[in-house]
């Protein structure tokens, strides 16, 4: 069943098209990837979902149309946007008490439980705390909600291997369950592998692929070959993704003529450099 | 009302200083008077004498608490219309938090109904809890001997709100309104746009010797005639003639604070209440659009 449907949506900032007459589905119970190269349109659409941007078209959440700037979008959507969006001039207790009055679906019960456990000072500003005690503090916050839908706009930028480990990891055991969304962009796939249902690759303001991992691991192969026989490739589309003096990895499709070669599952990463290499081929 | 009170709270928190500088003024202001009676030991009792047929210490009472309404009213006005109101909607730019205040399902309205709360209502009742302290001890240093009753001042200081509720009415949601549509310098902007008129306007007087007012003018004029029907919201030479004529007995000062306390409900008062509603509503539909950064 689809949470969230993109129907027609384009934004034109000046003369850049940010997105170009982009349908899509998010569907519920999910926790979705969306990745894109730096400027493809990942932001964008994520602000055209939750309304912050004026775009031609129409989104709907749970059947509900979009509005430009309706608050009425977050009663039961979480957004995380940039760790240092935190207003730095509350103190720790003054912001954890400013939330809890302000959001109608605040658990305190499972705010507890998440903060008996983090040690943030309470009576530091936050202007004051580290990116990760922010990161932190931010998490538990919004894991502290009962919303249904979670939408986080490359969250961990900025923030170190460690941070970015336990925030996902936070995010799969404290919130997500199968009545709940989330949505996540990115442009290190990587890091979001492990925990992704579906991923959505955008270029250009153009959706590549809106498909299950399951299903797009079966689409592709990741083979090693001579670096002599390079000139099979030629005629088939293919993404190099390591090349050695005497052997490259290539991904290409699952059926493609090339076969012989030591075969093995491509990652994310992978499948996405495919995606972008070949976004006019069809697998 | 959970929100509210929420939005209220966080408000405070962040304008705790602005809201408490002209508290810790009088209070600076009193803990020096005390150190000079201490030190010097100025007996207020012998301060009397008689003067054109009047009782000193009775006028000295009347000097000190219109002289601390307005002393006190004064600062708040400056500190709500300077520090607090061009800040109110556009703080959070300033800070780079906005987007996290957008992310929540707060209704714009809320927003700026707890900005006027804050900027404007609180420091009016700070006003009025200064004023009321600073007549109870001028009452209790100097009112002794004198004919007028406690409640009588009391009364009248709280009538002398009205006289600032227009200045705070207007100026308050004019700024929030600028705070809404403007995302940084709203005061320095509002005056540096009022001085280049003025300026504009001067010299087009001197080069065409047509005799326009300048903006200045014409606000000074709003100000005390926001209807432009060509009576005052407050009557200031009648007051002060009523005042005058009335000083020296407890009736006039009652009629006198009436007179103070029921001017703003009329004609011009509605016109007043009108145009802050629409700046307000204005406010609220120029935060709600605002595009985020």
């Amino acid at each position: 069943m689809e949470l969230v449907k993109v129907a027609n949506v384009s934004k034109r900032y000046k003369d850049l098209m940010a997105l170009d007459n982009v349908n899509t589905e998010i569907k519920k119970g999910r926790i979705v990837g969306l990745v894109g190269k730096n400027g493809a349109g990942k932001s964008t659409l994520m602000k055209c979902i939750i309304g912050f941007t004026k775009f031609q078209g129409d989104i709907f959440i749970k059947g509900k149309q979009i509005n430009y700037m309706d608050h009425k979008v977050f009663e039961d959507t979480a957004f995380i946007p940039d760790i240092n969006s935190l207003d730095g001039r509350l103190s720790v207790t003054a912001f954890i008490k400013f939330f809890q009055g302000i959001h109608p679906k605040f658990n305190k019960d499972r705010f507890d439980k998440l903060f008996a456990s983090s040690n943030l000072p309470l009576k530091k500003k936050i202007s004051k705390l580290s990116k990760g005690m922010k990161t932190k503090l931010y998490l538990i916050l919004i894991l502290s909600l009962d919303v249904s839908f979670l939408i986080l706009d490359e969250p961990t930028l900025g923030l170190d291997i460690v941070y970015r480990n336990e925030f996902y990891n936070t995010i799969l055991s404290s919130f997500y369950n199968e009545e709940r969304t989330v949505f996540i962009s990115t442009h290190q796939v990587e890091e979001i592998e492990h925990i992704l249902h579906d991923l959505i690759i955008i270029d250009e303001g153009k959706i590549l692929t809106n498909d299950t991992i399951d299903n797009l691991l079966t689409y592709y192969k990741l083979i090693t070959i001579d670096a002599k026989e390079r000139e099979k490739l030629a005629e088939i589309p293919h993404k190099i993704v390591t090349e050695g003096l005497s052997a490259i990895e290539v991904v290409v499709a699952r059926n493609s003529k090339l076969t012989g070669f030591k075969e093995a599952i491509p990652n994310l990463a992978h499948i996405f450099l495919y995606t972008l290499e070949n976004a006019h081929e069809t697998v | 009302m959970k929100q509210f009170k929420s939005l209220i709270t966080r408000d405070v928190y962040l304008n705790k200083w602005s809201l408490l500088l002209p508290l810790i003024i009088v209070a600076v202001a009193y803990m020096f008077i005390l150190f000079i009676d201490l030190r010097w030991g100025i007996d207020l009792d012998n301060i009397s004498y008689k003067m054109s047929g009047a009782n000193v210490p009775f006028m000295g009472l009347v000097g000190v608490v219109i002289g601390n309404i307005w002393l006190s009213g004064a600062l708040l006005s400056l500190v709500s219309l300077v520090i607090m109101t061009p800040n109110a909607l556009n703080d959070n730019i300033k800070h780079h938090c906005e987007i996290f205040y957008k992310c929540l399902p707060v209704a714009p309205w809320k927003v700026v109904l707890g900005k006027v709360v804050t900027c404007m209502l609180m420091p009016l009742a700070i006003v009025l809890t200064l004023a009321f302290l600073n007549t109870w001890i001028a009452y209790l240093f100097l009112g002794q001997t004198s004919v007028i009753a406690l409640g009588t001042l009391l009364r009248f200081t709280f009538s002398m709100i009205f006289f600032s509720l227009p200045y705070f009415l207007l100026f308050g949601s004019f700024f929030i309104f600028l705070s809404g549509i403007l995302k940084k310098k709203v005061f320095v902007r509002f005056i540096g746009t009022l001085f280049g008129v003025n300026i504009a306007i001067q010299i087009f007087r001197s080069l065409s010797g047509i005799k326009i007012g300048t903006l200045s003018e014409y606000v000074n004029k709003w100000l005390l005639n926001p209807s432009f029907s060509g009576s005052k919201i407050i009557d200031v030479d009648k007051l002060v003639k009523g005042f005058m004529e009335n000083m020296t007995l407890d009736s006039g000062i009652n009629e006198l604070s009436n007179l103070v306390a029921t001017s703003i409900f009329s004609w011009d008062g509605l016109c007043l209440v009108i145009a802050t509603m629409i700046l307000l509503t204005a406010s609220v539909y120029a935060y709600k659009m605002r595009k985020l950064d």
